[in-house]
């Protein structure tokens, strides 16, 4: 056996025996790999060393998979990992958000308590709510039900056991608003229901989420349209209202003018 | 201005979470298979996500983020629950031969020649973990990032922060002493017989026992 072959060298038993790890494990170049298939198949020693390997490989990592794999449970991050991650990564930013937030006032409590629709103190800056808001409706995500799918009617029966609280979206048919679909989202950390409507003159997309707490504020104008007192805001080219019932905050951003917003919210209210 | 912040850095967030959550299972695994229990593995998880999350902004846009959080996964570890546990270090000794030097020896060869006993179909996945678990953590975690994460030898060797060498060699050697656990798990559990190859005096002194019966 000499050691002087030429280039490309044809490999020998003891180099296959050597490199047939990195050679099973996809490590060879396209060359090294043509040689070593050029030594196999005129071995027999050597092929049977490498198919007993590979098996063994495979049967390992099989094995591994079922153990540790994502079927697994010692594969699967626990549901309240998952949360605390999500938790943790948006108080990453939060102390600003969080000296945006003062004391809900007396008043408003008040309010809350007698069952009157209110909307939130003003704070200057703390518009993170109606930000993201426009943000998640510019984006356009796919909708997970449509009305085509599944039938407006059954939309709201859809978020059932997908959030923790029933979201029941208003209507606003008097106004011709049809409903396009829906998906999950969220605002913040805070799971949203996200339904989109088609308008005579544009789109709609309303968010709906659950703040017994009252994390969300919202800044803007204070409109008064019908019984019901709304903010109201201009971002990135969208009107957006935002009220509050109850524990459930409603953000509707819309492409429309603030005449037809406020008309779209006053048909809301007759349901 | 505040507001301008506030929509930066939700578009962060929702690239960091929509790029690095999805490896959260596979993140868990490696953890709990390092930490050896599942608080700490969550914590480890946590942690080594929340430091990613600061670090955003390092992370090569259009690399491999997997292996990019792999990366701060074992850091993390290394640096926050390793001082804290009683693993050894490195492994010392023989785990510094290149892998050239211990070539495919005698009994790998006899080994790969005759594999159906090598299928360990039917142990149990807890006598996996436990044949995983009881590996050196280093050859542990190469096992793991090779064969159950598919990593390439580069990738291992930026996670680990060896050279390929050593990754080769590591793998090497992890991966014989585990087959080794679980054919010793698989003969515990009676489905496999030993023989020559494997445990030449135990068999030996079967076939006497029975010769003598």
């Amino acid at each position: 056996m000499t050691t002087l072959e030429p280039m490309p060298a044809p490999m020998e038993c003891a180099e296959l025996e050597r490199s047939v790890e990195a050679y099973l494990d996809g490590e060879f170049d396209a060359r090294e790999q043509a040689e070593a298939e050029v030594h196999l198949s005129g071995c027999e020693r050597c092929r049977k060393l490498s198919e007993g390997a590979a098996a063994l490989r495979t049967a390992l990592r099989a094995r591994l998979r079922e153990a540790m794999g994502p079927a697994s449970p010692a594969g699967r991050a626990p549901a309240a990992l998952r949360l605390r991650v999500s938790t943790a990564l948006a108080r990453q930013r939060r102390p600003l958000w969080r000296r945006l937030l003062s004391p809900v006032p007396l008043a408003t409590a008040a309010a809350c308590a007698a069952g009157v629709l209110v909307v939130l103190a003003t704070h200057a800056g703390g518009d993170g709510l109606v930000v993201e808001a426009v943000k998640k409706h510019h984006r356009g995500l796919p909708l997970e039900v449509t009305t085509a799918s599944i039938g407006a009617e059954a939309i709201p029966g859809w978020f059932a056991g997908k959030l923790d609280f029933k979201p029941t979206p208003p209507r606003f048919q008097e106004v011709g608003a049809k409903v396009v679909g829906a998906r999950l989202s969220h605002l913040r950390e805070y799971p949203a229901a996200y339904i989109k409507y088609e308008l005579a003159r544009g789109q709609a997309g309303l968010f709906i989420v659950d703040d017994p707490e009252r994390r969300f504020e919202a800044t803007g104008r204070e409109v008064r349209v019908g019984p019901r007192t709304l903010r109201v805001m201009n971002s990135r080219g969208y009107n957006v209202a935002v009220w509050r019932q109850d524990e459930i905050v409603y953000s509707l951003v819309s492409d429309l003018g603030e005449d037809d917003l406020f008309e779209l919210v006053r048909s809301a209210q007759a349901r | 201005m505040g507001m301008f912040d506030d929509r930066k850095r939700d578009v962060t967030r929702d690239e960091f979470e929509a790029l690095a959550l999805r490896h959260i299972d596979a993140l868990y695994a490696a953890g709990l298979r390092l930490t050896r229990n599942e608080r700490d593995a969550e914590d480890l998880v946590q942690d080594a996500l929340l430091r990613a999350y600061r670090f955003f902004e390092r992370f090569e846009r259009g690399t491999n983020i997997k292996a990019w959080l792999f990366k701060i996964l074992t850091n993390t570890f290394i640096n926050k629950y390793r001082r804290t546990t009683k693993e050894r270090s490195i492994v010392e000794g023989p785990e510094q031969e290149t892998v050239q030097a211990h070539a495919a020896s005698r009994d790998t060869a006899e080994q790969s020649l005759d594999p159906e006993r090598w299928f360990f179909d039917r142990l149990l996945s807890d006598d996996v973990l436990k044949a995983v678990d009881a590996l050196p953590i280093d050859f542990r975690m190469v096992v793991i990032l090779a064969d159950l994460q598919e990593f390439s030898y580069r990738e291992i060797a930026d996670i680990m922060d060896v050279p390929v060498g050593t990754v080769m060699s590591r793998l090497y050697r992890g991966r014989r002493l585990l087959q080794k656990a679980l054919a010793q798990y698989a003969v515990d559990s009676g489905f496999v017989t030993e023989d020559a190859s494997v445990e030449d005096l135990a068999e030996h002194r079967r076939r006497r026992a029975k010769g003598a019966e």
